[in-house]
């Protein structure tokens, strides 16, 4: 006789014992499928004599999520997964139409009807928020068709993208991947680093563990010293932002299987996942919209995607990915954003986004939602938002118009408390992940002629133009003295175009240096007021070493510099100051 | 014990790539994240990598107490100090 995988609708109806362990809690308490049952059974029926039609899941604690979907499924309501728990935005999507109500196991500070589900263990579903609910908007009239599952992701209009899929849809999928990898769970425990307020985290923390009898914890696995915290047999449900992130000086654990997802993972991560967790990861290749599209063995294939059963791609002319499947609400090719390159076996490599939605960290990130979120601070007239790689952390930097008065009030207090108080700005509204962490100030957003924003311009501005990572050798005998030592960063704004093929540090860099470092370091009253004579005898490059020697002549007002690579002097001159 | 926490202000604003931040911008008591400096839970995972190599020093795996020691810059520092020499913390 068949059990496992279980349908949704089953799983409240499984033959399991009462004592079967559904999920662990944070301190190992384990959390059994007669309370699990008694809690989503209570709520269904609370559920049931409510005339609100949908419901957003706003919850901490998986299981409590699960018993809410399970109980919404039984109650034919529709479940709304808005995938966070800020109750600002909430508010926002509630006044919008996006659900009647909240189940939820936090005190979120929303004005709707919110019906908290306890987690006392009890199993009893307690109604918290007595103030009944008056609709902002009419409630959804209750309809015969079967109720629906919506998702929000980042859409590239900077308004979060509203996907509804049908239980069937749902459905569909799960029974794939339980087919596909629910063999590897049995005898182990499900554990995630990703939330399962997201269609990912949800379909493989939650939704597989259950429809396959395998209990998953309840909480989420924030770093890689909680799994050694584990005392079973586990799979863990991960994204590239926590493998790339393991200490490779802790003791290297026996996980069982690895799942991958969210982006793209580095070879190198996934050979280092393969050492310190003891399993090469399978990664898979989805979205929100279509949900699972393709895999990869990493044990096997780093580079190609294979589809998964079922799933039909095929490539525009642009590279523009289009997918058929039977996950999607029906037999259209749906069209993505992002770019692939296809191989004649049907195998195909990723090679970009099209829209202006960008991955941090596996979260999208939408562009214009973070500038709307800026330009609704006030003093800030203009922004242009842009991701922004520095050694291996990509993350979302802002060029900034700003009004006079906050002009001067950023002039005053500096761009590190300023940037702090734009940030406390955008913690109600945005993910962390999408707050920037650089910005620059400019008098107005560098276009192109056709009036489009002009990304490699936005993307110079945050070039350095100083070097980095200065060394300051003494010179204790003369205090009117400076030497500093310092490696010339390929990527100073000064190399671009200067020249394409042989870039070279450019005379007028050599000068500001000098003015900056003797202003900053030996007289800060002095600036520049002219030059006195200056000699190039080596041109200095990308990478080379550089020792610049600065003496000030504090009664002359002179500056004297030189620049020397090596014992061979590049450059000499004479600044007067003023 | 104060030396210990400027280092840490160091790590914080040579890790994190925030534009302009001074180690005298964190305030040793105030919140690291949500508030305060609002940093990420990336942030959180390369703070700890950072922390550990310099340091030489180990996170429980429960997370409870993991989350009190990464509350603020005091509480790391207090938590550093009583892994580096956990008598003289004892007294």
């Amino acid at each position: 006789m068949r059990v496992f995988p279980l349908k949704f609708e089953e799983i409240l109806d499984a033959p399991h014992a009462a004592d079967k362990v559904v999920s662990i809690q944070k301190n190992g308490t384990k959390r059994t499928f007669g309370q699990f049952k008694k809690t989503a059974l209570a709520l269904a029926e609370i559920l049931s004599s409510r005339r609100e039609k949908s419901f957003a899941l706003c919850f901490d604690n998986a299981a409590l999520h699960a018993a809410a979907f399970l109980a919404a499924y039984r109650a034919n309501k529709n479940v709304v997964l808005p995938g966070h728990n800020r109750a600002a935005v909430l508010n926002e999507q509630h006044a919008a139409g996006a659900f009647d109500a909240i189940l939820t196991d936090l005190p979120l500070a929303t004005d709707c009807l919110k019906i908290h589900v306890g987690d006392d263990m009890s199993g009893e579903a307690s109604l918290l928020d007595e103030k009944e609910c008056h609709p902002t908007h009419p409630l959804n009239s209750e309809s015969a068709e079967e109720s629906n599952v919506t998702f929000f992701t980042s859409g590239s209009s900077g308004v979060s993208k509203k996907v509804s899929k049908t239980r069937a849809q749902l459905r569909v999928e799960n029974e794939l991947h339980a087919a596909h990898w629910g063999q590897r769970l049995p005898g182990s425990a499900v554990l995630g680093t990703t939330s399962h307020l997201h269609l990912y985290g949800f379909q493989f923390r939650v939704l597989l563990p259950l429809s396959m009898g395998v209990p998953f914890n309840e909480h989420l696995i924030e770093y890689h010293e909680q799994l050694h915290g584990i005392s079973s047999d586990f799979c863990l449900v991960s994204s590239p932002a926590f493998l790339k992130r393991l200490d490779t000086t802790l003791t290297p654990l026996q996980c069982r299987f690895i799942l991958c997802a969210g982006g793209v993972l580095p070879p190198e991560t996934a050979l280092l996942a393969q050492k310190i967790l003891g399993v090469a990861p399978l990664e898979i290749f989805g979205s929100t919209e279509a949900g699972a599209m393709a895999w990869r063995d990493t044990a096997i294939d780093r580079e190609f995607w294979t589809p998964l059963p079922g799933v039909e791609i095929k490539s525009g002319d642009d590279g523009r990915l289009s997918i058929r499947s039977p996950f999607l609400p029906d037999s259209n090719y749906l069209l993505t954003d992002d770019k692939i390159e296809t191989k004649e076996d049907g195998r195909f490599r990723l090679a970009g986004r099209l829209d202006r939605v960008v991955k941090i960290e596996e979260k999208r990130v939408s562009l214009v939602d973070v500038e709307t979120r800026l330009r609704a601070i006030e003093g800030i007239d203009d922004v242009a938002a842009l991701p922004l790689t520095v050694g291996t952390r990509t993350f979302i930097a802002a060029v900034l118009v700003l009004d006079k008065t906050t002009l001067s009030h950023f002039r005053k207090i500096g761009v590190g408390k300023f940037l702090l108080e734009i940030r406390g700005h955008l913690r109600e509204t945005l993910e962390p992940v999408a707050i920037p962490r650089r910005i620059r100030v400019v008098p107005r957003i560098p276009e192109s002629t056709q009036g489009k924003r002009h990304a490699a311009a936005l993307e110079s501005l945050f070039l350095p133009e100083k070097p980095l990572g200065i060394e300051r050798i003494p010179c204790p005998e003369n205090p009117s003295s400076v030497i500093l030592k310092f490696k010339l960063d390929p990527d100073l704004i000064w190399f671009r175009g200067h020249f394409a093929t042989h870039p070279l540090l450019p005379g007028v860099a050599q000068l500001r240096w000098a003015e900056h470092f003797a202003t900053e370091m030996l007289a800060p009253d002095l600036t520049f007021s002219h030059l006195v004579s200056l000699k190039f005898l080596k041109p200095l490059v990308p990478n080379d070493t550089v020792r610049l020697q600065l003496n000030l002549d504090a009664g002359a007002k002179l500056l004297e510099f030189s620049y020397k690579c090596g014992e061979e002097t590049a450059s000499f001159g004479k600044i007067r100051m003023k | 014990m104060d030396t210990l926490v400027k280092e840490i202000k160091q790590l914080i604003v040579g890790t994190l790539n925030l534009e302009g931040l001074t180690p005298e911008d964190i305030e040793t008591d105030a919140p690291l994240f949500r508030e305060g400096l609002g940093l990420d839970s990336i942030d959180a995972l390369e703070l700890g990598l950072v922390l550990k190599n310099k340091y030489k020093i180990s996170f429980s795996s429960e997370d409870q107490e993991t989350r009190k020691h990464f509350y603020s810059v005091a509480t790391l520092a207090k938590f550093i100090a009583s892994q580096r020499n956990p008598d003289a913390f004892q007294q």
